[in-house]
């Protein structure tokens, strides 16, 4: 037997009797704060072959087991000294763990949980009659429609508030298990979103200028990831021109319930324009009425239907030698009421890539930005290969700033000082 | 002259820092004091304890059992003097002066050729105390340990909140029935009115015994302007 376990002996045995006495009885009275199932279910199966042919990682303790284990390529799971607690344990689930106070609050929160549930069915009710009146009975189109409103945002606040309590939530949406399908999680998500990576979003795009360069205004509403094959790039970052040649996968997070239709677009605002000494706009992809929601979050661009939604596919970003580096901004505009737009419309409207505004867009089909994202390239070892691929002209050509002549008291050795 | 006075009141500093540290919340030389007061038994057995490991040792420093020869956790004030009185040479007045800048955590002269790197005085002290071997480690909490703490710390928020609504509720009907009553003797007296309003009259309410700007907050501390010798009672001349 080895150190732990007569370490942890005593400590069960006086574990084990608390329990039997305890907790048989409040097994099924005690459920009722979860609907979905409990965490510890699946381990309840049987198993076919004895231990030492196939140890458990979470209860393997004799070092030998545990060296096989790890030959095998799986870790044991936590210290010894644990694992040799939880073989002699019965398998109690958390919200029935036998401590006192922590009952107690139980018994606080369920109440609580059970007086949000009622509220939310008078809530439910009240509002289905209110949108039952009829726009006299209710005082004009404006004030119904504001009632409504206010009401459904009151109704989501208590469906959160319901469930904000509960610890086996708090446990799941740690695990990154929550189900994004319910308000609770998407609430979650959103909180730990907003608390630092949107911040970080926010201040790339702003620092770097895409917000007043390619649109007025953007507030992000929706997170997003980049993946260039299985790469994650993070907002601004330079990405290699080899690895830009195919389009990108997103991760669209909405954190609102129902389905959306967005426009996606990739804009570059920094082509060189040697003519006009200034830079001019480009659109890598533009694909309109892509499908996203809470559940469904994959998005890939080289996957989108090419006859309804490309109306760009996507062009490899390069930067010439000598050019300042160029920002490809991503933007998620959503469609207005979420209504297709006319594919073919849009298709026939939009023909140049140099000539499409984002800002022009944005008025002509009343879209709305509500994600964004950014990533840099730059000129690198690849980018000559790429600009031959796609068939670029002007590879082959260095920028040069142009030498601006210093003005006559800025000289550092102007014929005055002689 | 500028400079002097700024290096008297760096000085002055120290000793404030130091004089803090003399009367700080650990008292020196607490474990030699008790145990001159033990009888020779006890000293026996502590003696004994102390050689059996720094655990229990600890341990008694925790539960303030009196150990002579244990390794008692060194004071703050004997370890702040030590540390400060460290001093390599007494700084130049320049420097004194730049030490004494409010937000300043280094000196400016830190940055010379020539010197080694200055190391701030209270970060060694935070060191050496929080490195201490006596230093009870930081409160670690397994992961379900830490949920039934959050679970029973949500509770009490949700109790406590719930109460303070029930408080509001109660206060605020108290409040209302209070005006239902006026506003019944003001209209259903049948008298127009004049119950309510002789009943509403203020004169004589805190002038009778002592004046109502006598009554303020209890504080910890005296007002600020002290007492004014000037007020006299309104209704005096």
């Amino acid at each position: 037997m080895a150190h732990c376990e007569l370490a942890s002996k005593p400590l069960l045995q006086c574990l084990r009797k608390t329990y039997s006495r305890g907790v048989a009885g409040v097994q099924l009275q005690t459920r009722a704060f979860q609907s979905t199932a409990s965490v510890r279910e699946a381990e309840a199966e049987t198993p076919s072959q004895p231990f030492h042919k196939a140890p458990d990682p979470s209860l393997v303790t004799s070092p030998r087991l545990e060296r096989r284990l790890l030959r095998q390529g799986t870790a044991p799971i936590g210290s010894r000294r644990r694992r040799a607690a939880l073989q002699d344990s019965e398998n109690i689930p958390f919200e029935q763990l036998p401590y006192q106070c922590f009952q107690e609050a139980r018994k606080i929160l369920l109440a609580d949980r059970e007086e949000k549930l009622k509220e939310i069915e008078t809530m439910r009710q009240r509002l289905a009659r209110q949108e039952a009146l009829s726009v006299e009975e209710a005082g004009g189109a404006k004030a119904k429609k504001s009632r409504v409103t206010a009401m459904q945002l009151h109704l989501e606040r208590l469906k959160v508030l319901a469930d904000i309590n509960d610890p086996l939530v708090k446990r799941k949406f740690e695990d990154n298990q929550g189900d994004m399908s319910k308000p609770i999680y998407r609430f979650l998500a959103d909180r730990k979103w907003r608390e630092y990576r949107r911040k970080i979003l926010v201040q790339r795009i702003t620092q770097m200028k895409v917000i007043p360069d390619v649109l007025p205004h953007c507030d992000p509403v929706v997170e997003t990831k980049l993946h260039f094959g299985k790469r994650q790039v993070q907002a601004g970052e330079f990405v290699e021109a080899k690895l830009s040649t195919s389009a990108p996968k997103l991760d669209l997070q909405m954190f609102e319930g129902g389905q959306k239709l967005v426009t996606i677009a990739v804009v570059d605002p920094d082509v060189p324009n040697v003519e006009k000494d200034n830079f001019d706009y480009k659109t890598h992809f533009l694909a309109v009425n892509v499908p996203i929601s809470a559940t469904s979050t994959k998005v890939d661009l080289a996957q989108l239907l090419e006859d309804s939604q490309v109306v760009f596919p996507w062009l490899p970003p390069v930067a010439q030698m000598g050019s300042p580096y160029h920002r490809l901004s991503l933007f998620i505009m959503e469609q207005k009421d979420s209504q297709p737009l006319d594919f073919a419309a849009v298709k026939a409207k939009e023909t140049s890539r140099d000539t499409t505004l984002l800002r022009t867009l944005q008025s002509r089909y009343h879209l709305k930005a509500i994600g964004a994202h950014l990533f840099r390239t730059q000129w690198d070892d690849t980018t000559l290969e790429v600009m031959k691929e796609i068939g670029f002209d002007g590879a082959n050509v260095e920028l040069r700033r142009k030498r601006v002549e210093p003005l006559p008291y800025k000289r550092r050795n102007p014929s005055s000082f002689r | 002259m500028h400079a002097a006075g700024m290096l008297i009141s760096s000085s002055a500093r120290l000793n404030r820092r130091t004089r803090f540290c003399r009367q700080g919340i650990i008292p020196t030389g607490r474990g030699t004091q008790l145990h001159r007061a033990l009888p020779t038994s006890t000293q026996h057995t502590t003696i004994t304890m102390k050689s059996l490991s720094p655990a229990l040792a600890s341990l008694a420093n925790v539960f303030k059992i009196p150990m002579s020869m244990a390794p008692v956790r060194p004071s703050i004030s004997r370890a702040c003097h030590e540390t400060l009185n460290r001093q390599t040479q007494q700084p130049g007045p320049v420097t004194a002066a730049l030490q004494s800048a409010p937000f300043s955590t280094t000196s400016a002269m830190a940055a010379r050729k020539g010197k080694g790197p200055v190391v701030d005085k209270r970060i060694t002290l935070i060191r050496y105390f929080l490195h201490h071997p006596l230093t009870p480690r930081p409160l670690r909490f397994s992961r379900n340990r830490y949920l039934r703490h959050w679970t029973i710390h949500r509770a009490w928020q949700l109790f406590r909140a719930q109460q303070r609504r029930k408080h509001e509720l109660e206060m605020m009907r108290q409040y209302q029935s209070m005006q239902d009553a006026c506003e019944e003797l003001r209209t259903g007296a049948g008298d127009g009115g004049k119950l309510f309003r002789v009943s509403m009259n203020k004169k004589g309410i805190f002038t009778d015994m002592f004046p109502i700007e006598y009554a303020r907050m209890q504080t910890d501390s005296p007002p600020s302007e002290g007492w004014n010798y000037d007020w006299k009672r309104p209704g005096q001349k």
